[in-house]
């Protein structure tokens, strides 16, 4: 194989599959028996579920079941250990108890023969709460404590920044943003005595199959992952989101296989995104585009906020930190691909007139 | 979505009849805001009539020179027609600015003159909205309203209205024709929007019953240019943040006539005869246009996530103005 791959037009392996409709998704398996599970999100990001009247939705055709935290199996917290290759999207199971953290949080899943008869039961739940006021913009509760653990230096960058002949003292913001692809969240659980399929929308099938042991509590051996396309993912379904374990424990609890799909409206709340962040920089650098001082102050509205420095950091004289901010009531947070690195630097390269190729070279 | 009856006619007389002194029962034709609504539980009729196949799907050349635009003229057919072309550039560039090319496919004229608004609290049935339940309150004042209009808002309501066809109409003086109960009627289409006030559930003046035929666009004058500029977060797809519709016509470098008409910023579309004022019997320049812009503005009451509206509105009519005026 010597021919170059370069500027050559590769066809995808599963291209034809996926624009024929060949290639079958999570959601697209023909189960026999199958019933729909619609979650009803939380309406209050904060505070506790007073009531959930179900009456209802039980009452309405086709209803099988409606589970929400008074009715629904014990789960069990992951160990949540990355290297250990077990890591939850959330690690609250579903359902734990009456407390809502966040807008969009699954409060109750109606069950029934058709999709339409789900979704109409679900519109039907009425959830009544007791609301908080909720924390939910990045410059709303002010940062406060840094320790050990959010601080890092190296020199004496702050004399180095003073001294250089060009500064860049800028403040950064970037907003929310969620992953949303084409193919939303979806699974299909398939009980078969004491073992589990998952037909699932994943990109770690592994990992999720290990998770879905510890807060399921059951044997590994118990458990498939099935996960043969995926309508993309950008790192959003790299971890298992509370659906999967409502369609895992409807299904045992009403004797058959259960669907539970993540709508487009709930793939903005309920799996995932990119935390909105504040960053201000502070670079120094002499004429010639060398880089001499390097500091950073970020946080985010998740205490996450370090991993903003990986860049900032190369250089010798740097001094970074992330406030911790109080835990917000914004839907669980999650890596999302393609980093955003390269603002700052070109903004130097404007002050200092370089080439951006040697300036990256530079900074490398 | 609450179970309802549907029912199809074929004639403008039976689908008066359908509707006659049914309450709860709305007409569907392209169905892009309503089905929506519906699905979101914001629309909960119990009858539906769907008039898709009333013969109102002609667009004529009136007598004057004029144009008659029939109720049910898909917003595709609109933007391509060569009359429209010609005579409406600010039409045709307005209706395809607006939606995607399906949803242009579906909707229609009359349709999309009643299209609602898309303020988050409005469409989210969790949240209570002086629009959707009178005196429920508006969380949009205090809450987030980035999108949300500057100007003709009340202390009960300051949702968008999002059309981008009918900020063209409006700049084009259009007249919205209704057969009702009563039988026929012509209303001015900056009449037939009504401002918020205390009620702002009441957004036209269609009362129960009532049915847009056809809309006549008046002639324009000769030499007459025409531009629709629209400024959104994306360039595709999206409602306008700030739009502008401008029809002008020029002696030399001095502007005779000017009809000016605002999008994305108003709780109807914004017909702005200060601007207008401020243009006509002035020479084409960029204080001219910045004038007109500060009239068309000088009413805005912007909030905390929309002040930029202000701005932005002011450079969107600028930059229209400019650019229909330089043009050949």
């Amino acid at each position: 194989m010597s021919s170059s791959v370069i500027g050559e037009a590769i066809t995808r392996i599963d291209g034809r599959l996926k624009v024929t409709g060949g290639a079958k998704y999570a959601a697209d398996y023909p189960i026999e028996k199958l019933a729909y599970g619609v979650a009803v999100p939380s309406t209050i990001a904060n505070g506790k579920i007073a009531r959930i009247d179900s009456a209802k939705a039980e009452g309405m055709p086709g209803v099988l079941a409606v589970f929400h935290h008074g009715n629904f199996d014990k789960l069990y917290h992951p160990a949540g250990a990355f290297e250990e290759l077990s890591r939850p999207g959330e690690s609250r199971p579903p359902f734990e108890d009456e407390k809502v953290y966040y807008y969009g949080q699954f409060v109750a899943l109606v069950v029934a023969d058709t999709f339409q008869q789900a979704q109409d039961a679900a519109a039907n739940v009425r959830v009544t709460y007791d609301e908080k006021a909720p924390l939910v913009l990045l410059n709303q509760a002010p940062p406060s404590s840094i320790t050990a653990a959010n601080k890092y230096s190296r020199g004496d960058a702050d004399s180095a920044f003073q001294k250089a002949p060009v500064q860049l003292d800028a403040t950064y913001t970037t907003p929310t943003e969620t992953h949303n692809p084409m193919e939303m969240h979806a699974t299909i659980a398939v009980w078969n005595k004491d073992k589990v399929t998952l037909y699932e929308a994943s990109q770690g099938v592994v990992n999720h199959r290990n998770v879905m042991s510890e807060m399921l509590g059951i044997p590994l051996e118990n458990i498939e992952v099935i996960s043969k396309f995926i309508g993309s993912g950008f790192g959003g379904k790299l971890f298992p989101w509370p659906h999967s374990l409502l369609a895992a424990v409807a299904a045992r609890k009403v004797g058959r296989p259960v669907k539970v799909s993540v709508p487009r409206t709930l793939m903005f709340t309920t799996v995932g995104h990119r935390p909105a962040t504040q960053q201000r920089m502070r670079l120094g650098a002499t004429q010639d585009g060398k880089l001499v001082s390097s500091g950073m102050t970020s946080f985010s509205t998740h205490p996450w906020s370090m991993i903003t420095w990986r860049t900032a950091r190369r250089c010798h004289r740097c001094s970074m930190t992330a406030p911790i901010t109080p835990r917000s009531n914004i839907w669980r947070i999650l890596m999302l691909v393609h980093p955003r690195r390269c603002a700052v630097p070109e903004e130097l390269l404007h002050s200092s007139l370089l080439n951006p190729l040697w300036m990256s070279w530079r900074l490398s | 979505m609450e179970a309802f009856q549907f029912s199809q006619v074929n004639t403008v007389n039976s689908a008066l009849e359908a509707v006659r002194s049914q309450t709860e029962t709305k007409f569907v034709a392209g169905g892009t805001t309503l089905i929506d609504l519906m699905k979101l539980n914001v629309e909960t009729p119990k009858r539906i009539v769907d008039i898709n196949s009333l013969p109102l799907s002609q667009i004529e050349s009136t007598a004057d020179g004029g144009l008659k635009i029939g109720a049910m003229v898909r917003n595709s057919d609109l933007a391509h027609d060569p009359t429209v072309q010609q005579r409406y550039p600010v039409l045709s560039e307005a209706l395809l600015s607006g939606a995607s090319p399906q949803l242009r496919n579906m909707a229609t004229t009359g349709g999309n003159l009643l299209q609602r608004t898309r303020c988050y609290y409005f469409r989210d049935t969790a949240y209570p909205c002086n629009k959707r339940e009178p005196g429920s309150g508006c969380p949009a004042i205090d809450g987030f309203h980035r999108i949300h209009a500057i100007l003709g808002t009340s202390d009960h309501c300051i949702a968008t209205h999002p059309s981008d066809m009918a900020v063209a109409m409006m700049a084009l003086e259009a007249v919205v024709h209704i057969q009702g109960a009563n039988g026929e009627r012509g209303v001015p289409l900056n009449d037939f929007y009504l401002l918020p006030g205390s009620t702002p559930n009441r957004e036209n003046v269609l009362v129960s019953g009532d049915l847009i035929t056809y809309v006549i666009l008046p002639p324009v004058a000769n030499g007459a240019r025409s531009h629709y500029l629209k400024l959104r977060d994306r360039a595709s797809y999206e409602f306008a943040l700030a739009s502008a519709a401008v029809v002008v016509s020029l002696s030399g470098n001095r502007i005779q006539r000017a009809r000016i008409a605002l999008g994305g910023v108003g709780t109807k579309p914004w017909r702005s005869i200060e601007a207008e004022h401020a243009l006509e019997g002035r020479e084409t320049n960029e204080h001219t246009f910045q004038a007109a812009a500060e009239a068309a503005l000088k009413g805005a009451k912007p909030r905390h996530d929309n002040a930029f509206k202000v701005e932005l509105a002011k450079r969107c009519l600028t930059r229209a103005l400019s650019n229909v005026t330089q043009s050949a």
